[in-house]
């Protein structure tokens, strides 16, 4: 996206005052989004995010500036001016330069695998497509009064170098649909939703079953619509298999992140190697894997994604590590340097994040259960990593009665504190499923995978109403 | 390729393609911030960036594209998108363009004195507040996320009808999260200070609220569940009412993702006492804007009054399809985004009752000063919530012992039904176009949930 010199020129530009590493993020995204409500097309957006990132890194602290104009004049200015602010927050401490070996630098190239490009795609054929899901959610009940459904799709091309001889670039697509039903009666309405995405082009659409999509949508709004509201207290969860992953993003993936690990502000700091969770629990965070919503070619600062063991029979194994926070931890990157664009400076953030599977049966866990809530579909939710206190919400519920699936009941947000929750988990099934979410963090919205199989938790903090 | 440059020439496409009328947003901004941790600044951060926003009219119907790159070339890309974008809406109500109005309201949003604090002094605040937060009690282990941050931001909009109006403001602010240590157990006190004037900034009452709040949640536990009062500090009824505010959009209703519309004006919606206010120019907040985001001059006015529905919030396409004039409350977030419709300044009428008045009257019941997810503990289509809490016991009308690990549950239509009392304590929270403020709540008739 830049030629060498005028890289080679803003680097040395911005190490003109002190410094160890200035690193370069460009990106040019285009994102093309389509919404369709009550059947019709109501919004259609299509645009550009351009704009370039420098950072300078000077021991563990960060000089951070961003501009969308990448004239050299610019950028000059850009480099030189956060040059000064490495030079303020010295205040006068002198410090080794960074040394700038581009010359060396080897390019790298990747992309996604994309079978058919989103700006090859007629917009005919999404709305059509969308159309499909509404019609199926409608006629699936006469309860069903609203739909509302869009397509979304996100090509990212980024350019990354850095003093250190970084030079890469990478083009990441990202594709998405989300359906929503809505059932009324009287003076109540309840929604169902399913919002399926992937790391790849328009193909993911063409294998979707959206009419499935709407009727299971609908399905749930309206079993939701009869249902009475969730029961209040402390009780055992059975939290359901894909999206019921939300628990371990919340209760404990976020606070393995070094951004709060590094200034000592997780509840898992120093404990690694020791036992943070039941035996039966083992969780890997996983970029590599082809085509899924998390996945990385490359993280957001250059870095190789892998399958990094974060608990093995309990045991804490590693944390989630980006390059500046490694600095501070004395621990090399997990490849997990991620920002939602060139606004953001990068840290430590989840891919695909998954308890694995084990050796239970579903049918036995739910026989071996008296009294529980089954937590079937699960919202989104959010932690303090620095006291472990979590929380998610259960769309769709259903209790448990003498080991058989009782009643449905109403969504409620459960709620407990990750170290504590972990230990709690006492049963995990064979049927591992992920699904997609947008985590958002210090450095933005990234998409990342939840998943695991059926768990069961010994008890936990339901909020319903009842 | 400047802004204006780039105006002239899209226009001139536009017209050449066959766009009947059309119209360019362009906003824009820098911002300045420092975060320090134990002495050394940690992230020093200085941004800029810019974008724009066409819509055109296009075989009568409205599409839209947006580009943060101002480039000869991007021109026809941007709008062969956007005509493709108007050829697939299929919803009846058309989407039209302004011309403007004749008359816009007094806006003060930039104060020059602003520009002249320079970085060092920023630098300086920000290493004194971390310092003094952590001389002020041993517990205090980190005070996480001290930062000073300025920014200013300016946006306009031009139309082929001769709309052409422009908004700038600045702000300044403050922030931090002691983090308190005691027993092995960590809590959070979080506070802020944003503003015009740093002279209305003292960094040492911020370090203070926040260390104390921090403080005094240490010890919490859960408690029983069962129905008692509660209240919600300002701090929280901002909170709540930002996630529900959607209700009162117009559009929401008529397509039926709210239970309120036009049908429902005129009815009692809330408790007699309540008044809630939607105000586009007010002097406790830093979001007042003249005109909203299709250039109609913003407005003055109650949304419900006396506990009465008085109006719901429009922008031009929801109020021709309701039969009745915007209401000025056309919103956008942003260049990047599409035309929807948001609150302007957005407060609920306070009171005289103090909040130590408002809390006397509780025999048993709960304080509630932090809440999480949000986002995902609320349906604002059947106004059903279930949020994650923490706060105080009220005992015999004063605060009681500090509690954590509790949900709050209840409904937002019943609970705008079931306010007691409303405090005098407003306080706005805001940092950009529209804010919200409230003062804090006494309500009935919620669930908490614990051990």
């Amino acid at each position: 996206m830049l030629d060498k010199q005028l890289v080679y020129d803003v680097l040395t530009a911005a190490l003109s005052t002190g410094g160890d590493l200035a690193e370069i993020f460009m990106e040019n995204t285009v994102r093309d989004s389509i919404t369709m409500t009550n059947g019709l097309i109501e919004k259609a957006n299509w645009g550009m995010d351009y704009g370039l990132g420098l950072r300078i890194i000077t021991g563990t602290n960060a000089v951070y500036a961003y501009t969308n104009n990448t004239s050299r004049a610019s950028l000059l200015k850009l480099a030189t001016d956060a040059a000064q602010a490495v030079k303020a927050s010295l205040r006068g401490e002198i410090n080794i330069k960074g040394v700038i070996t581009l010359d060396r630098s080897e390019r790298l190239r990747y992309a996604d695998t994309m079978v058919i490009p989103p700006e090859k795609v007629a917009k005919k054929d999404i709305v059509e497509r969308l159309r499909a899901a509404s019609k199926a959610a409608y006629a699936y009940d006469a309860l069903i009064t609203q739909t509302s459904n869009a397509y979304s799709a996100v090509v990212q091309d980024v350019f990354i170098a850095n003093s250190n001889g970084l030079w890469a670039e990478d083009r990441r697509v990202n594709t998405r649909v989300f359906i929503q039903s809505v059932a009324s009666q009287g003076n109540e309405k309840q929604t169902g939703s399913e919002s399926p995405g992937a790391k790849c082009g328009y193909e993911f659409v063409d294998s979707l079953d959206m009419e499935a999509l709407g009727k299971k949508s609908a399905t749930v709004a309206v079993t939701m619509l009869k249902a009475d509201y969730a029961p209040s207290g402390k009780m055992p969860v059975i939290i359901d298999n894909a999206f019921g992953g939300v628990i371990f993003h919340e209760a404990c993936a976020h606070s393995l992140e070094a951004t709060g690990v590094a200034k000592g502000a997780s509840v898992f700091c120093g404990k690694m190697g020791e036992k943070i969770a039941a035996d039966c629990v083992n969780a890997v965070d996983d970029g590599t894997l082809s085509g899924e919503w998390g996945s990385l070619n490359i993280d957001d600062e250059g870095g190789k994604p892998r399958r990094t063991t974060l608990i093995e029979n309990g045991v804490l194994k590693s944390y989630l590590v980006d390059y500046l926070n490694g600095l501070k931890m004395n621990m090399p990157s997990t490849g997990s340097g991620r920002r939602q664009n060139y606004r953001f400076a990068p840290t430590s953030r989840m891919t695909n994040t998954y308890i694995l599977s084990g050796p239970d049966k579903v049918e036995e866990i739910i026989a071996d259960t008296p009294d529980a809530l089954y937590a079937k579909q699960m919202g989104g939710g959010s932690v303090d990593p620095a006291s472990g206190e979590f929380n998610f919400a259960v769309l769709e519920g259903y209790m448990i009665r003498g080991g058989k699936i009782a009643e449905p009941v109403r969504g409620a947000t459960l709620i407990g504190k990750g170290h504590e929750v972990l230990m709690n988990i006492d049963r995990v099934a064979d049927n591992f499923a992920a699904a997609q979410g947008m985590c958002g963090s210090l450095s933005g919205a990234v998409p990342t995978n939840v998943g695991q199989p059926m768990i069961r938790v010994k008890e936990m903090i339901v909020g319903g109403r009842n | 390729m400047t802004f204006q440059a780039f105006k002239v020439e899209i226009f001139a496409q536009a017209k050449a393609k066959g766009f009947t009328d059309y119209e360019l947003f362009h906003s824009g901004g820098t911002s300045f911030s420092v975060r320090v941790l134990n002495g050394e600044i940690s992230e020093y951060k200085n941004t800029s960036s810019e974008g724009v926003c066409f819509r055109g009219t296009y075989e009568g119907k409205v599409g839209y594209a947006y580009s943060e790159r101002m480039a000869p070339e991007i021109i026809d890309p941007m709008l062969d998108n956007a005509a493709a974008n108007a050829l697939i809406i299929e919803e009846e109500e058309i989407e039209k363009l302004y011309p403007g109005d004749e008359n816009y309201p007094q806006v003060d949003s930039f104060n020059p004195a602003l520009d002249e604090v320079d970085a060092a002094r920023k630098i300086e605040w920000a290493l004194a507040m971390e310092k003094y937060a952590k001389s002020l009690d041993p517990r205090v282990k980190i005070a996480d996320y001290c930062t000073v941050i300025t920014g200013e931001s300016a946006m306009s909009i031009a139309n082929s009808y001769g709309l052409d109006v422009s908004h700038r403001s600045n702000m300044a602010g403050a922030y931090l999260i002691a983090r308190v240590e005691e027993n092995g157990v960590t809590k959070s006190g979080y506070e802020y200070w944003f503003g015009r004037d740093f002279a209305e900034f003292d960094y040492k009452a911020l370090a203070e609220k926040a260390v104390n709040k921090g403080l005094s949640y240490l010890g919490a536990t859960s408690m029983e569940s069962g129905d008692v009062p509660v209240v919600f500090d300002r701090d929280n009824t901002k909170d709540l009412f930002g996630v529900f505010a959607s209700i009162f959009m117009a559009e929401r209703g008529q397509k039926g993702f709210s239970m309120l519309n036009k049908d429902k004006v005129g009815e009692a919606i809330a408790a007699p006492h309540i008044t809630l206010r939607d105000d586009g120019v007010c002097d406790l907040s830093l979001g007042s804007m003249a005109f909203d985001a299709e250039g109609v001059a913003t407005q003055q006015k109650a949304v419900i009054e006396n506990g009465v529905l008085k109006t719901l919030l429009y922008n031009l396409k929801s109020a021709a399809k309701d039969g009745v004039k915007s209401t000025g409350n056309a919103s956008k977030p942003g260049f990047s985004g599409l035309i929807t419709t948001s609150h302007t300044n957005f407060y609920l009428q306070p009171s005289q009752t103090s909040f130590d008045d408002l809390i006397k009257p509780v025999e048993k019941g709960v304080l509630i000063t932090e809440m999480a997810g949000l986002h995902s503990g609320a349906n604002p289509v059947s106004g059903d919530f279930s949020f994650s809490a923490d706060g105080f016991l009220i005992e015999k009308g004063s605060i009681g012992r500090p509690i954590e690990q509790i949900t709050v549950a209840g409904n937002f239509y019943e609970l705008l039904k079931n306010i007691e009392t409303v405090g005098n304590d407003l306080r706005f929270h805001s940092t950009g176009q529209g804010g919200m403020g409230m003062p804090s709540i006494l309500v009935n008739g919620l669930r908490i949930s614990g051990m």
